[in-house]
Parts: C-alpha cells; sequence; structure tokens
C-alpha cells in the first residue's frame, strides 16, 4: 500500500518537474495600434523635403510603448503582396527621413502625433520610390509567444523630372455565374518609369435597376507591375441577377468598362433552379399531351 | 397520378425561389437597398491592428511526447477601400522557443508545404491560407499530435509569411485565427520557453 502511494507521489512530482511552460501567461488582455493616414502620395523636388505627420492611437486596453522607423516597400505578386526586404542596388530610404520622436509611451485611449520630413537627396535619379514609416509597439516580455505589433503609412514618393508615365487595363473580368461573394477582377499594367495612381469606380445594380452598391478604389499601379484588383461584394446577395457597371480613371482618361450581367446562386440554390425548370419541362410535356388529347 | 405528381413536384420545385432572402449590407455606409464600400477619404483612412496577447502553450511532455495548441485572435480594422495584407515574422532571427541555453527548434516546414508537426518542434498555421487547408483546427492540451499540419514562422531576416489580405475594407474589423503548436517529449528541459513574433499590417 505504502509502495503504491510513493508511486503515485513520485509520479506527480516528476510531473509537475517536467511541466514545460512556454507560454504562461494568459492571452486576456487585447491590444491594438491605430495608424492614419495608411498611405501617401506625394511628388517631391531632388534637393527639396517634404513634411508630414502620421497620427497613432492605443486602441488597447494596456499601456504600452512604441517605436518608429522606416523600412523599405516593394510588392511581389501580382495581387501585390508587400515586402519589407531592402532590394539590392535601391538607394537606402531610411536616411531620408527624420522624426520629432522615434519612440514613446502610449496610454490606453491616447494618441500622439509624430512628425516626419523627407529629404529627397540632390542627386536622386527621377522615378519612384517607396517607403513605409512603421510604428511597432515594444509589449513587455513575458514568456510564450509574445506578439509585437506594427502598422505602417506607405510612402509613394515620385522624384519629380523627367519620366514615362504609360499604362494600360489588361482584363476586366465577371465570371456569368458566382457563389456569394459576387468578385469583380480588374487587371492595370504599368509600363512606365512612374507609378499612377487609378480611380476604380464600380457599381453593382439588381436586375431591374432597383438597388444599386458602390465601389470607390484607388490604387497604385506600380512601375513594371502588374496589378490585379479584386473588389469583393462583401456581405452581399446571396442570390440573384445583377448588371455591373464601372469607370476606371488613369493617367487622365477615363475607361468606361463593358457592363456584365452575373447570376448569383450557392449550390442549393444552382440544385433548386435546374429542378425548377426540369419540372416546368415535365408540366410543358403533359400539358401537351393533354392538349393532343383534347383534339383528338 | 402522373398530372398530378408533377405538379406537386413542379410546385415543391419552385419554392426554394421565393423562400431566397437576398441579405446584403454595406460595410460603412449601412442601409439595406444601396450603399457604398470604403469611403474613407484619400489621406485620412485609418488601420488598426489588435491582438488577443500572450499565447499559452503549456505542455507536460511524456516519454512519446504530447502536443498542445493554442490561439491568437489577430484582428484588422479599416476603412480602407484598398483592403489590407496582414503578415508576420519573429522579432529575431531566432525562431526556436528559447529558455536560456535550452530551445525547441521552430518547424522545418514553409507556408507553400506545410507538415505535421513533428516531435520536439513548434509551428504555426492559419486555416484556409497558403498551403494549410481548410482545417478547422482546434485546441487542446496535452494531447496526441495535431492532424492539421503546421509551419515554422520566419526569421526576422526572412520575408514575412501571410496570415490574411483582402481588397476590401474591414469595418468592422475581420479576426483571424494564428495558430501555434508545440510537441514534446520527455528529452525537452523543463522551463519557461519564449519566442517574439511581430505581426504587420498594411493597406493594399
Amino acid at each position: 500500500m505504502l509502495t503504491k502511494k510513493a508511486i503515485l507521489l513520485c509520479t506527480l512530482i516528476l510531473g509537475c518537474l517536467f511541466t514545460l511552460l512556454p507560454a504562461s501567461s494568459v492571452g486576456a488582455a487585447s491590444s491594438g495600434i491605430t495608424i492614419s493616414p495608411t498611405s501617401v502620395d506625394q511628388q517631391i523636388s531632388p534637393g527639396a523635403n517634404y513634411s508630414g505627420e502620421v497620427q497613432i492611437l492605443n486602441k488597447g486596453d494596456s499601456d504600452y510603448a512604441y517605436k518608429v522607423y522606416v523600412a523599405p516597400y516593394n510588392v511581389t505578386d501580382e495581387e501585390y503582396r508587400p515586402d519589407f526586404s531592402p532590394l539590392p542596388g535601391a538607394p537606402d530610404l531610411a536616411s531620408w527621413f527624420s522624426f520629432s520622436r522615434t519612440s514613446g509611451h502610449l496610454k490606453t485611449g491616447a494618441y500622439e502625433l509624430v512628425k516626419y520630413v523627407v529629404d529627397v537627396p540632390k542627386n536622386t535619379k527621377p522615378g519612384s520610390y517607396y517607403a513605409v514609416i512603421f510604428v511597432e509597439t515594444q509589449d513587455k516580455p513575458t514568456n510564450g509567444v509574445i506578439a509585437q505589433k506594427r502598422v505602417g503609412t506607405v510612402l509613394y514618393i515620385r522624384a519629380a523630372g523627367k519620366a514615362v508615365e504609360e499604362g494600360k487595363i489588361d482584363a476586366w473580368s465577371v465570371p456569368w455565374l458566382q457563389r456569394d461573394p459576387l468578385t469583380m477582377t480588374l487587371k492595370m499594367t504599368n509600363s512606365g518609369t512612374v507609378h499612377y495612381r487609378a480611380r476604380v469606380n464600380t457599381t453593382v445594380s439588381d436586375f431591374f435597376g432597383g438597388s444599386t452598391y458602390k465601389f470607390d478604389q484607388h490604387p497604385a499601379i506600380l512601375p513594371f507591375k502588374l496589378r490585379r484588383i479584386d473588389i469583393p461584394w462583401q456581405n452581399g446577395a446571396k442570390f440573384g441577377l445583377f448588371r455591373i457597371n464601372g469607370t476606371v480613371q488613369y493617367l487622365g482618361q477615363t475607361h468606361t468598362l463593358p457592363t456584365q450581367y452575373v447570376l448569383v446562386a450557392n449550390t442549393p440554390m444552382r440544385i433548386g433552379m435546374l429542378s425548377a425548370l426540369l419540372a416546368f419541362a415535365l408540366t410543358m410535356i403533359m400539358f401537351g399531351k393533354k392538349v393532343r388529347r383534347a383534339e383528338k | 397520378m402522373l398530372r398530378r405528381l408533377t405538379a406537386i413536384i413542379a410546385i415543391l420545385c419552385w419554392i426554394p425561389l421565393y423562400v431566397v432572402t437576398v441579405a446584403a449590407d454595406t460595410t460603412d455606409t449601412s442601409t439595406y437597398g444601396s450603399g457604398s464600400y470604403g469611403d474613407c477619404n484619400y489621406g485620412s483612412c485609418t488601420l488598426t491592428l489588435a491582438t488577443g496577447g500572450t499565447v499559452n502553450l503549456n505542455v507536460t511532455p511524456t516519454g512519446s511526447g504530447l502536443c498542445t495548441v493554442q490561439s491568437n485572435a489577430v484582428t484588422v480594422t479599416t476603412d480602407d477601400p484598398n483592403g489590407y495584407t496582414t503578415n508576420f515574422k519573429t522579432t529575431t532571427t531566432t525562431t526556436a522557443l528559447t529558455s536560456g541555453s535550452d530551445t525547441i527548434a521552430a518547424s522545418s516546414a514553409n507556408e507553400s508545404s506545410p507538415a505535421t508537426l513533428a516531435m520536439n518542434t513548434w509551428g504555426y498555421r492559419v486555416d484556409s491560407t497558403s498551403g494549410f487547408g481548410a482545417g478547422p483546427t482546434s485546441s487542446q492540451t496535452n494531447g496526441s499530435v495535431p492532424s492539421v499540419t503546421f509551419a515554422g514562422v520566419p526569421a526576422s531576416n526572412q520575408s514575412s509569411d501571410l496570415i490574411k489580405s483582402s481588397s476590401s475594407a474591414a469595418n468592422p474589423g475581420v479576426t483571424t485565427d494564428v495558430w501555434y503548436g508545440v510537441c514534446a517529449n520527455s528529452t525537452i528541459v523543463p522551463g519557461t520557453y519564449t519566442v517574439q513574433v511581430t505581426y504587420t499590417a498594411v493597406t493594399n
């Protein structure tokens, strides 16, 4: 009996000893950081500068320290997945920036303005340069998987000078049969030497023109990059026939997109519609037979 | 008889078309019947990134090993009509869970080809993103090796892994669960293991 108790006790002790705590503090409090604006598009002459500011806000339920810094900004595929690694041969844009502060402490609900100046060196070649101003939380290290958060303001800087502005709409695709969410896809290319910003206005209206939903996007198209712009109708209709219209304004021109019609229906709805059509066909066949019998 | 049967089938088949409710809700100016998406003015859009705090991965190893899986809610809120992208990597070049000189290595799999967690490794997964598959992942403590796949979090000097990308505004916020898992057997030295990751959010 005593031996059994001893074994049990040893097992408990060993169990406690071998308990790992790779992450122990309970993930109770949520913490959040807000930045505004989310992007800045600015033309600056070489040798000149631009002054701006970002606003940061603590939307969490605990205070935290933060730091401010600049990282390169680039995109990697047609969906413009962001990448913050330095590009070989590209200038170090961090040296162009100076800040009113590079760190601070934010209390819950408080906000602060961080002023910055971008000095574009005199010898900068005309063209586009991209950077992101990051504000990163400095949560106190505890244990486990500790999550730091950073949000960024993307800067699209155009160094003034001779440049080629050239681009086109590559594709406008709206499949006629879709499931929720209805999604329109526009592809645009930039064959110039500087980025440009497009304004994409699309509307979805029901077949009879009764309800209209508007989408207004302002994507930046970077040089030598194809950009795929998906326009999903989030929380939109689950079923119905819709008409899609749209215009795209870019590089001083307005292009009207061809009108498209879309049937939105999920799988059960499609089965229901098919069954209904079959039933209708059967009814018509039976009705035809009845008419023929009556004529005889 | 056949005519009656046909009529009944016809009625039954048409019913679903009339019971369907067409639901629509816009993200910003939300009135049924009309609306506009992503209507912040240029230069005034905001972006918020929030998380649920530190993740617990307590595990009590046995000879053959046990695994723990827990999630971290990552919420992005933005009125920017171009949408947003959220990604992450470790804060330093160290990807292992570390306790002094003891470590639990990160999974060697990546987001494109994630794999089942090996013993004495840790990793992450995001359901329905990259190569992870739909899941759904569920939390567990001191359980068996999870059937879902995991990948190692990339180091700070590598490209980030994707958590979520959306081409529309997220207002109200959109939450994505990042799942962390660890498997350990009795060869792991007991202790408090930590790693820091940095979540990043920018608008598209």
